[in-house]
């Protein structure tokens, strides 16, 4: 029984990762046209079809996993913070682009800061699932040392300007503003380095696989999202930004990591049939 | 010790490290045999098939948490087929 990566992971990765290139070229085309509801349109709806997939790819992850196991409870947080994302986005596109308003701040960010949420629960439990095997400590005090760090460096570009402007009288509206930064540090950047240095411990072993991508997707959205919010507070932000897709690529690695999962644990099709044939 | 196989001497210790080998990298592997070992007052290499049932209890309990329990049988039928 060894592990290896399948046709199916393959496909459907490339499904995922292609079909958010096709949207943001559709965006760049649409925006060098200058329609400009047809690029939001595409921008939203886009990537909430994205999402939607990775959503599917990793709750069916999880629910292949028997009731009751570690593997499934911490795969189902994760499928939940997908799908929560997934949710919101719709919700946003829908305000957006049907109802013309500003969807910010809104019930969207229930979703979003939903997804943040079970993101760090999932992950941080699929981290300390290891702790039986490898040292956790370490790769845990480091993630938290280099997330503060990072969290330095955003209050100095960013937060401290966003709690020292007054022009913002709404709580809800600045609280948000504060809350999504520091979000991307503490439950997004520091359990995907958490997660990342407990799989290095691993080595080449197969079972630490599945979490390089996921780490890699909740690094690209502590970024993507940090990005946006520093180039939207300097107004430098616009639509067709490299970080609007930084939200997709995210989930496309999420899903990634997910159909990685399956392939290690020998739940896909090809790893039954390679081992009905080897049992021959 | 196990045996002997084509004059290299082979022991459960080292089947189970290297049957794990892929699936936890080569330290894990070794620690779990180690750990085994150590808790029934033997080495790694002076495991033998009795020592099955103890080294299968100690390597589902590390690996429940990570996998799902038919990749751990299916790992475990691994040693235990090795070792006879």
């Amino acid at each position: 029984m060894r592990s290896h990566i399948s046709r199916q992971t393959l496909g459907i990765s490339g499904i995922l990762f292609g079909l958010a290139a096709a949207v943001y070229a559709t965006v760049l085309v649409l925006i060098g046209m200058k329609l400009e509801r047809a690029y939001t349109a595409v921008s939203d709806f886009g990537e909430v079809a994205v999402v939607l997939l990775a959503a599917v790819v990793v709750l069916r992850t999880a629910l292949s996993f028997g009731k009751g196991e570690a593997v499934r409870r911490y795969w189902l947080l994760i499928g939940g913070a997908v799908a929560m994302y997934c949710v919101g986005d719709a919700i946003w596109a829908y305000v957006e682009v049907v109802q013309g308003k500003d969807p910010f701040p809104g019930p969207s960010d229930f979703f979003y800061v939903g997804q943040y949420v079970l993101l760090f629960a999932g992950v941080l439990m699929a981290a300390l699932a290891y702790r039986r095997m490898v040292d956790v400590r370490a790769p845990l005090l480091t993630a938290l040392g280099v997330s503060i760090v990072f969290a330095g460096v955003l209050y100095q570009f960013l937060l401290k300007d966003v709690i020292a402007d007054t022009s913002t009288p709404d709580f809800f509206n600045k609280g948000l503003s504060v809350f999504y930064p520091l979000a991307d540090v503490f439950l997004a950047l520091l359990p995907a380095l958490f997660i990342a240095f407990v799989a290095w411990r691993l080595g080449r072993g197969s079972f630490g696989w599945p979490w390089w991508p996921v780490a890699l997707g909740l690094v690209l959205l502590a970024v993507s999202d940090a990005g946006f919010a520093y180039l939207d507070w300097n107004e430098l932000y616009h639509p067709g930004h490299i970080v609007d897709v930084g939200w997709m690529l995210t989930h496309g690695l999420i899903a990634t990591g997910a159909l990685v999962a399956r392939d290690v644990f020998g739940v896909t099709a090809e790893a039954k049939v390679g081992r009905e044939k080897a049992a021959a | 010790m196990i045996g002997r196989l084509r004059g290299v001497a082979v022991s459960l210790g080292s089947d189970a490290a290297e049957i794990l080998e892929p699936f936890i990298g080569h330290t894990a592997a070794d620690t779990c045999v180690r750990a085994t070992a150590l808790s029934l007052g033997k080495t790694y290499d002076t495991l033998s098939s009795e020592d099955v049932p103890a080294l299968s209890s100690n390597v589902r309990r590390l690996l429940s948490p990570i996998a799902p329990a038919a990749t751990v049988t299916a790992i475990l039928a691994e040693i235990e087929g090795r070792s006879r």
